[in-house]
């Protein structure tokens, strides 16, 4: 049985899910044209800011449509939990959100110069995450 | 079918709206979550139905403190037929998106908008499709036509709802931005792109 977490997520309502949707699309949609500006580090590390910032928002989504709940603030472990309970597709959510929340670990410590293949797994699973987004939405 | 609740074809009732939120989650719900996840007010016909559910095994319940928490029971036989239930709209959009890809002549854009793209249409209406048509295709060309006829009879056969298609050339897309400002702000409120560039990216291309 999963432990509910209550004290670490709130309630958000559908209409929400389908704002915070609609932020993921853009900052994915921004991370892509800023990652067609050039190779430059900072082009790649602020590209990847948006992707981790696309992929948090449309899990969000998916946990108000799926929920009615979404994690609170910084925590990304009750963000990889919540996530993780959608069906179908949480699983697979989860490690994508994962993998975005590591990279933005990263740059707390100073170590958000992203590589180029670091910034396109990173889009990768934004994308993953704002089409999961949307199929919750879609049901 | 009613486009908001496709799983009423079958089961129209509360029931089918119950069990629709819990194939939506493996987390634990209380009654209360699973009425506001249906949108219902009232917890009372929910609770009922939890009820119900819990005596054919088709939904656990476990206490947590003073807390009732309800999930669905994945292995019971009915399990399956509650998650294609649950799932028919998207794969109402999944269904739509293979046929488009798999045209011979590409669309430059295809999306749903409307009741259908909202959640909110009923058995009555309209399933709305937005196609760009290339340039370089005639709008009375034989096989684009056919394309178009094939997935709105699809459609139809699908849902048994019409399929009602706005269908413009891309290079009309400006024109259509500043004439017909209603379907605009449809299309960038609600639609789901089905088939090439991302509905919004197009328009504010033009």
């Amino acid at each position: 049985m999963t432990a509910r977490a209550a004290t670490r997520t709130q309630a958000c309502s559908e209409q929400e899910a389908k704002t915070r949707l609609a932020h993921a699309r853009k900052f994915l949609e921004v991370a892509e044209l800023v990652a067609n500006q050039g190779d430059d580090l900072e082009y790649s590390s602020a590209a990847a800011a948006l992707a981790v910032l696309a992929g948090i928002a449309a899990s969000d989504a998916a946990c108000c449509k799926a929920l009615g709940r979404r994690s609170r603030g910084q925590d990304h472990r009750a963000a990889l939990e919540l996530v993780e309970q959608v069906e179908p597709g949480g699983g697979n959510a989860s490690k994508a959100l994962r993998r975005l929340l590591t990279l933005k670990d990263e740059a707390h410590y100073g170590l958000f110069d992203v590589s180029g293949a670091d910034l396109k797994t990173a889009l990768r699973q934004a994308r993953t995450l704002v089409d999961f987004g949307a199929g919750v939405l879609n049901r | 079918m009613d486009v908001s609740q496709p799983y009423t074809a079958i089961c129209p009732t509360l029931d089918s709206e119950v069990l629709a939120v819990l194939a939506g989650t493996t987390r634990p719900l209380t009654g209360r979550e699973v009425a506001r996840l249906t949108g219902r007010t009232s917890h009372r016909g929910v609770a009922e139905v939890l009820t119900r559910l819990v005596e054919h095994g088709l939904v656990q319940r476990q206490e947590a403190g003073r807390a009732l928490l309800f999930t669905l029971n994945r292995e019971h036989l009915a399990a399956p037929a509650v998650e294609v239930l649950a799932g028919m709209r998207a794969e109402l959009i999944r269904r739509i998106r293979d046929l488009v890809s798999a045209w011979k002549m590409e669309a430059t854009h295809v999306s749903i908008f409307g009741s259908t793209a909202r959640g909110d249409g009923g058995t009555q209406s309209d399933i709305d499709l937005f196609v760009v048509r290339p340039d370089a295709v005639s709008d009375d060309d034989p096989q684009w036509r056919k394309q178009l006829d094939d997935l709105a009879e699809s459609i139809e056969r699908w849902t048994g709802n019409r399929a009602s298609i706005a269908e413009t050339a891309g290079s009309e897309i400006e024109r259509l931005l500043k004439q017909d400002r209603s379907i605009v702000a449809e299309l960038r409120t609600d639609a789901i792109s089905v088939s090439g560039a991302d509905i919004s990216a197009l328009l504010d291309s033009e």
